[in-house]
């Protein structure tokens, strides 16, 4: 048996956790799995941050998890940019949580990797050489979708979140 | 801190409640199980803890 793994998500000002998040939708309202068309981002706005963690349940006989890549896979809709804490050099350690904010946010200020991460681009325990060598969580993994005002369409895109795995 | 389980959307107090919950959504199987996660959000797990396993052990090594 190998390790289980599943995304959670944090919102609200309590710190609601959802576990195992079926996606991560961006949009104009603090809330997991949320209706893209329901909660769409006025042009030149922001979504609002997401607080994610890779949450490991149970590691199944496997003695360690590391290296963890956060990177994201097809354009974004016009000029908008996608933002994270996520990075491979220069890692300021573990986010503290605090509620998700529509504004820019000033945690999330590296773009988010189109491809995947030479190496570990998100902590565990504060630093990106960190481990998991029993069930626990990596660092909070921020991110926020900015867009410009000409930013008339959104866009369908792939969010990846890879670990791995030592027997 | 409240604990939501997102493909049946039961609320617990705890993580160990949610760990230790039955979900519908899955057939019963609770979470920390591969049954649960082939049964939500991961049909693929096997592929994906294979992959992940050979990444590890191609590090190790």
């Amino acid at each position: 048996m190998a390790a289980t793994v599943e995304i959670d998500e944090s919102n609200g000002a309590g710190e609601t956790v959802s576990h195992n998040i079926a996606n991560s939708n961006m949009g104009s309202t603090d809330a997991k799995e949320l209706v893209a068309a329901t909660y769409p981002i006025t042009p030149g706005n922001n979504s609002y941050e997401k607080f994610q963690k890779i949450h490991v349940t149970n590691m199944g006989g496997s003695s360690k998890i590391d290296n963890l890549k956060v990177w994201r896979t097809t354009a974004l809709g016009g000029s908008a940019t996608h933002k994270t804490n996520a990075r491979i050099a220069g890692y300021v350690g573990a986010e503290a949580y605090h509620q998700p904010i529509a504004t820019t946010s000033s945690d999330a200020a590296q773009a988010m990797p189109t491809s995947e991460p030479a190496s570990a681009n998100l902590g565990i325990g504060g630093a990106l050489a960190g481990s998991l060598i029993a069930a626990g969580y990596s660092d909070y993994l921020l991110h926020q979708i900015q867009t410009d005002a000409g930013d008339v369409a959104g866009a369908s895109t792939t969010m990846h979140y890879q670990y791995d795995e030592t027997a | 801190m409240s604990h939501i389980c997102s493909p049946c959307g039961k609320e617990f107090a705890t993580e160990a409640e949610y760990l230790n919950h039955e979900c519908e959504k899955a057939n019963g199987a609770k979470p920390g199980t591969p049954e649960f996660l082939k049964g939500t959000t991961q049909p693929a797990h096997d592929t994906i803890a294979e992959a992940a396993l050979k990444r590890g052990e191609e590090r190790k090594a």
